[in-house]
């Protein structure tokens, strides 16, 4: 780079604004694909590492079955001796099987059936695999090299767009082959393979001691393109969790959310990506099934428009429009304006996907309690501005130093909205120092904290609520303290899960598979028993610190007419007058109609004028036609 | 709900005395305030009072003042009469006072709106022209007792710290050329804060003063707190901060004379079907099987209570705020006038303080919204404006997390030297947007202490939607093309592009200085690769049937006449492959033919030996092209083993000697090899039984 000079490159900004429009425009369709591979090399230790192995496996295919439904999932054993064909044996004709490798269940929506022949299968795996499958001779080495070709072979004709395709290594192997060896080189070639095909390689030992030096380091950065020191030893127990949530720590580089520029000041920026924390609540889609044959019915709701002729009521012209059809109403002068979507959405479109910084505060600035939206993270990408990662090391490393967070203007893509965000600098936990699930929520970055609007802040006057006779007693803060103590919890964030989403799973699966699952279900979600017998002891002092809640007066009291309340509101006029269309036009003269409530404005609507409004509509809009009619 | 409903009597200075920039950017403001209140279709009641005028038109009879309108709702037509308002004709004499008396009887004929706020907007300027202060003790006394806010704002305003209070306090900006009316005027002025709590400030503060609205009695969700089956507080929720758009725009879908109706339709395999409400049953997708599912009849539980039910005590930063959710921040207080729950609330606050925790529990919103959600409440003790409260967030479950790998930023690639460091550094100190501030007493034009205060965001969305409609509503035209033209011209949107103004210069000059010291160069690559690999996803998907070369593949056998030629062919098109894997899985089927053709041929008769030399000849020199060292290795096992069992002495010696087809050594040969070499070719112990199976060759 030395030839580089800031004077020359003006052409090379110049085209900075072509760069942004064809940003990263990538096809996310497709489906998502993951390959098992068990190694039998697991069945030297006793099958229970087997066991436990295929037992990941079987969350793996239950625990998604549901809300990610269209996946496609498979399952290879290598190092094995013998090569059973699959159960559905044509599904892997166009495909060459080397030795040591046994496909299980070639790429497959799963599907009952499949389900249920692996759990049949595992049924008997202690006593038939050392026989069906067996250990490859002599050293229970077989090619690697080749069962990645077979691997990618079984991706590549699966007969579905992939989109994100993942292998998932189960071993407790430390290297497949010895280093010295050729097969070790040709294994290391075919990472590069992956890396082309864009096919993720993940190893996920079933030990917790396992040496990722010398082969699966230098594999796993080399099928990933990145620097060797930049790879982070990951957590084998932890590893092994996620997997059976059918989860696998993603490929920063493909499975980002976007890609922007992130300008610093006047033609300078750097290449970026951002990332999300968490994705969307999935929950599973129902579906209307036909009772008579199970076969799936999509329905679609359209919305249909009819002019009608207004003396034969017959339809003159009917069309169908798009939910993302119709315009705005602008009143102006009594006349309406229409304001087509594409007006709107043309003011999506004034500005162009970026990050621009305005300034840095103190991080001890940042509001204590604050939320817009969820956080995202950023991370630099050399691609298309090649040293935007130092840069961006620079800036991330002095804002860490010195308690520093960028305040910046962002336009995450086209179409949404700019947004104002804080660029807080947040690093990964140092090797071996935080092995929690904390631990797989960061790397090094910034987290983009997206700041409220001032519109969003509601400014609440809080001079009803605040007494003298508010504060408590040193007795009461006592005892609540006593209470925490008592019901302490250590919180981790893989401890929680959707509750329905589990019974719901739970319900389908025994329904469909007979499946008997140790979900306690939802019913005792909020059973309190445990929380009483931890506090019994504390429980009586509650009643002497504390006065009984009395609830505050209500504005009405509501006592019965016999009682002698006053009856409830009636309407100021009769049902029955409003049957005459005189009565109606007095009233509408008088400017009395707005006394009539909703539902009679409505009937006088029907009645007199034949025209019915959408039940939702405001008295307002109900006065405004009656007075138009009449008129 | 409570209706929040505000009055709002706007009073301008159109004086031919007054400074036209004045003028100019009061009527910017009342546009502003007008254009919100449309789009956001707020039911506020707006009416203005001119002061300055040639005639006079109110209820008081005061000079030089007309009052517009009686207070009305907003709506385009008030935001295009307004603009005709304002070309009133003007005179040099105008009274303030006097246009404060007459905003007030205003708000008094405002009252049967049940506003429950009444505010007085004054834009002036505050000039070396005489005013009657008279009256301005009775006005302001007027203004403080009907509990009116007033909101003053003029041009030459500047902010500095209270010295006793730390606050922000307006000043007049000092200057020699003032007046002594000037001087008295601004007097009185800045005498209306004491007096009538009256805030006074720039246009740009008068704006923003005017959408700052505090609510009293907001909306609230009613909720009790659950800890155990004993412990019980009632509490009160409502919104602190919520990503919702006020825009509220009327959507329509079709016109006066037609009518919409919305109807389900359903589809077996892309055709239409009707099925009777009977035929079809509800379920789920378990993967690819649908399984019949009926909430209702599974489903016939009891709903949760609601409430909040506590599950634990959590350590406050326990939960990440990375995986907080949801859209809103709610905050929660005990119940309105209940004393009991106040003090429980303000106990379980000091000691979740004290013990640094936060509570973790179930949300139940409602019997109807009753599905449990993981809800976090972080504890804020009770201060002078606010009383003991809880924060709520949601959050999200464990099943929703992404797990990513970033490789680590440290590494010797990035490493950055001192000089580019010192260069960030410069870049982070030139763009503070506090701390230039902090230190000087010097007046400035906006009242924080902080160029982009967290609070005062602008939606830039709605404000760009709010121009975007003006100009529609402005033009009332159709016609495209001078909407695209200010669509381009994108003034109005850039002007959120850059850094505040007091820190550009400086900033721009760091970041050049970054810039020399951080080459960075655009590359394309990743581009041309993206491109290839949708060029080629493109030709798969537009010739469904694959290439002509590959379709020769399946059909295509080695033969057992032709061999050679046909292995030749066939040979050819698997070299032309591309794809390696396709290219690679090719080859394995074709040498698996081979073999097998091979070894048929060796199971003849009478063996065509020349046929044989040169078809395993051709299939070993195949195996070096290809890499198949192993495959070949093991043939040549089979061959020897066919060899011994059918004493093929002959076949041995002319076909597989004499040609040296023994397997592959890789680079170049070293003894051990040579070694093995021999003992392969060498078979010393053919079976006695010579007589029976060797058969002569043919050729």
């Amino acid at each position: 780079m030395s030839t580089w000079n800031p004077e020359n490159d003006v052409d090379l900004l110049s085209c900075s604004e072509d760069e942004e429009d064809v940003a990263m425009k990538r096809d996310y369709h497709g489906r998502e694909a993951l390959l098992f591979v068990v190694d039998a090399n697991l069945q030297t230790a006793g099958t229970e590492r087997l066991m436990d192995a295929l037992n990941i496996i079987r969350t793996a295919f239950t625990s998604g079955l549901l809300v990610s439904d269209k996946d496609l999932i498979g399952l290879v054993f290598a190092n094995t001796k013998h090569s059973p064909l699959p159960l559905e044996a044509t599904a892997i004709d166009n495909i060459v099987v080397p030795e040591n490798c046994a496909v299980f269940l070639p790429l497959r929506q799963l599907n009952k059936a499949i389900v249920e022949h692996y759990l049949e299968f595992m049924g008997g795996v202690e006593l038939q695999f050392a026989k069906e499958y067996g250990l490859a001779e002599p050293d229970g080495c077989g090619r690697f090299d080749l069962m990645i070709r077979l691997c990618i072979e079984l991706l590549e004709k699966c007969g579905k767009k992939l989109n994100n395709a993942k292998i998932a290594y189960i071993t407790d192997v430390n290297t497949p082959h010895p280093p010295s060896s050729n097969a070790f080189q040709a294994a290391l070639q075919k990472a590069t393979d992956l890396e082309g095909k864009e096919f993720e390689f993940h190893v996920i030992p079933m030990v917790d001691d396992f040496d990722y030096e010398p082969f699966y380091k230098e594999f796993i950065t080399l099928s990933r393109a990145i620097d060797i020191d930049a790879f982070q030893v990951p957590d084998p127990h932890v590893l092994r969790e996620i997997l059976a949530d059918r989860k696998l720590k993603q490929d920063f580089l493909r499975r980002c959310l976007g890609h922007f520029s992130f300008y610093i000041g006047p033609n300078l920026s750097m290449s970026v990506q951002y990332y999300n924390y968490f994705q969307k609540h999935n929950y599973p889609k129902k579906v209307q099934i036909l009772r008579r044959d199970n076969n799936v019915v999509r329905s679609k709701r359209v919305i249909m428009v009819q002019q009608k002729d207004e003396e034969s009521q017959e339809v003159k012209h009917e069309y169908q429009i798009k939910a993302t059809g119709g315009w705005y109403n602008c009143n102006v002068g009594g006349e309406n304006l229409r304001i087509g979507i594409d007006k709107i959405n043309s003011v999506r479109n004034l500005h162009k996907p970026r990050m621009m910084l305005l300034g840095f505060k103190h991080r001890s600035s940042m509001p204590e309690f604050s939320y817009s939206k969820p956080s995202n993270f950023m991370y630099p990408d050399d691609r298309s501005i090649i040293g935007s990662k130092r840069l961006f090391r620079g800036l991330w490393e002095r804002c860490l130093a010195r308690d520093k967070i960028a305040i910046c203007l962002f336009m995450s893509k086209r179409n949404s909205t700019p947004r104002y965000v804080a660029l807080i600098p947040v690093e990964a936990p140092e090797r071996g120092q935080d092995t929690s699930y904390r631990s797989l929520l960061c790397g090094d970055g910034f987290k983009i904290v997206y700041l409220p609007e001032a519109k969003h802040i509601r400014h609440i006057d809080m001079c009803d609520w605040n007494s003298a006779g508010n504060s408590a007693s040193d007795e009461g803060v006592e005892f609540f303290q006593k209470i925490i103590k008592k019901l302490r919890f250590d919180y981790q964030p893989n401890l929680i899960n959707d509750p329905n989403l589990e019974a719901l799973q739970a319900n389908l699966l025994a329904l469909s598979l007979d499946f008997t699952s140790e979900n306690t279900g939802i019913e005792n979600l909020l059973d309190k028993t445990q929380q009483d017998s931890r506090i019994e002891k504390l429980l009586p002092s509650y009643e002497e610190i504390f006065e009984q809640e009395v609830e505050p007066a209500k504005k009405r009291p509501a006592k019965s007419v016999k009682e002698g309340a006053t009856a409830s509101k009636v309407a100021k006029i009769d049902m029955e007058q409003i049957k005459s269309y005189d009565f109606v036009e007095e009233l509408i003269k008088n400017k009395q109609i707005a006394n009539c409530t909703v539902a009679q404005l409505q009937s006088i609507l029907d009645e007199h004028f034949g025209q019915k409004l959408p039940k939702s509509t405001t008295k307002a809009k109900l006065l405004a036609k009656i007075e138009e009619l009449s008129s | 709900m409570a209706s929040n409903k505000e009055c709002l009597i706007i009073v301008l200075d159109i004086r031919l005395c007054a400074a036209e920039d004045v003028k100019l950017k009061s009527v910017k403001c009342v546009l502003e305030i007008l254009k919100d209140k449309i789009v956001c279709d707020r039911k506020d009641h707006v009416a203005f009072v001119l002061v300055g005028c040639d005639r006079s038109k109110n209820s008081l009879d005061a000079a030089n003042i007309v009052v517009c309108n009686e207070p009305q709702l907003c709506t385009w037509n008030l935001f295009i009469n307004f603009c005709n308002f304002v070309n009133e004709t003007a005179s040099e004499e105008g009274q303030w006072l006097q246009g404060l008396n007459v905003a007030l009887a205003l708000q008094e004929t405002a009252l049967p709106f049940k506003p429950s706020r009444q505010r007085i907007l004054l834009l002036f300027d505050f000039n070396n022209i005489p005013q009657d202060y008279e009256q301005f003790n009775s006005i302001t006394d007027n203004l403080l007792e009907s509990g009116i806010e007033l909101i003053v704002g003029s041009h030459n305003i500047s902010y500095v710290d209270n010295a006793e209070t730390g606050q922000p306090q307006p000043i007049f900006n000092f200057s020699r050329k003032c007046g002594p009316h000037e001087l008295e005027n601004q007097k009185y002025a800045l005498n209306l804060v004491p007096r009538c709590n009256a805030t006074l400030c720039s246009f740009k503060e008068a704006l923003s003063s005017v959408f700052k609205i505090t609510n009293r009695r907001p909306w609230v969700w009613n909720a009790k707190l659950h800890i155990g089956s004993t412990i019980s507080i009632q509490l009160q929720g409502m919104i602190a901060m919520k990503n919702q758009t006020p825009v509220k725009l009327e959507k329509v879908w079709a016109a006066e004379n037609e009518s919409v109706s919305r109807e389900t339709r359903y589809f077996l395999k892309g055709t239409e079907v009707k099925p009777l409400p009977e035929d079809l049953v509800a379920g789920y997708m378990l993967g690819g099987t649908p399984v019949p599912y009926d909430d209702a009849l599974l489903e016939t539980k009891v709903p949760h209570p609601p409430g909040l039910h506590f599950f634990g005590f959590i350590k406050r930063d326990a939960v990440p705020d990375e995986y907080y959710c949801g859209d809103s921040l709610y905050l929660l207080v005990h119940q309105k006038q209940n004393k009991a729950s106040a003090k429980k609330l303000d106990a379980l606050v000091r000691a979740l303080i004290a013990s640094d925790r936060a509570i973790l529990c179930w949300k139940v919103y409602s019997t109807k919204l009753n599905t449990p959600r993981m809800v976090v409440l972080m504890p804020r003790l009770a201060d002078d404006v606010n009383p003991a409260s809880l924060f709520m967030l949601e959050v999200s479950y464990s099943g929703q997390h992404h797990f990513w790998d970033f490789p680590a930023l440290r590494t010797e690639k990035t490493e950055c030297s001192e000089a580019q460091l010192e260069a960030i550094d410069r870049l982070i100190d030139s763009s503070d947007l506090e701390c230039s501030l902090r230190d000087n007493q010097q007046p400035r034009p906006w009242p924080q202490n902080d160029l982009l205060p967290f609070d005062g965001f602008p939606s830039i969305f709605e404000q760009n939607l709010m121009d975007v409609l003006q100009y529609r509503v402005l033009r009332k035209t159709d016609n495209d093309e001078p909407f695209k033209k200010m669509l381009q011209d994108k003034n109005f949107s850039k002007v959120f592009w850059s850094v505040p103004e007091p820190l550009e210069e400086k900033s721009k000059q760091a970041a050049a200085n970054v810039k020399q010291l951080f080459p960075l160069h655009y590359s394309r690559t990743w581009l041309e690769k993206l491109q290839a690999k949708e060029q080629e996803e493109e030709s798969r998907c537009a010739n469904q049937e694959p290439s002509e070369k590959t379709m020769v593949m399946p059909d295509e056998r080695v033969g057992l006449f032709n061999t050679a030629v046909d292995f030749k062919r066939i040979l050819e098109i698997v070299r032309s492959t591309t794809n390696a894997t396709e290219k690679d899985s090719q080859y394995q089927r074709l040498s698996a033919q081979i073999r097998v053709v091979i070894v048929t041929l060796l199971n003849r008769q009478v063996l065509n030996l020349e046929q044989l030399t040169e078809l395993i000849g051709l299939y070993r020199q195949s195996c070096i092209e290809f890499n198949a060292f192993m495959e070949y290795e093991k043939f040549a096992e089979e061959l020897k083993e066919i060899t011994l069992a059918k004493h093929l002495k002959d076949f041995w010696q002319k076909v597989m000697v004499d040609n040296q087809l023994g397997p592959l050594v890789m680079g170049e040969s070293n003894f051990d090899d040579e070694l093995n070499l021999k003992l392969y070719f060498a078979i010393d112990n053919w079976n006695d039984q010579e007589s029976c199976q060797d058969s002569e060759p043919s050729a």
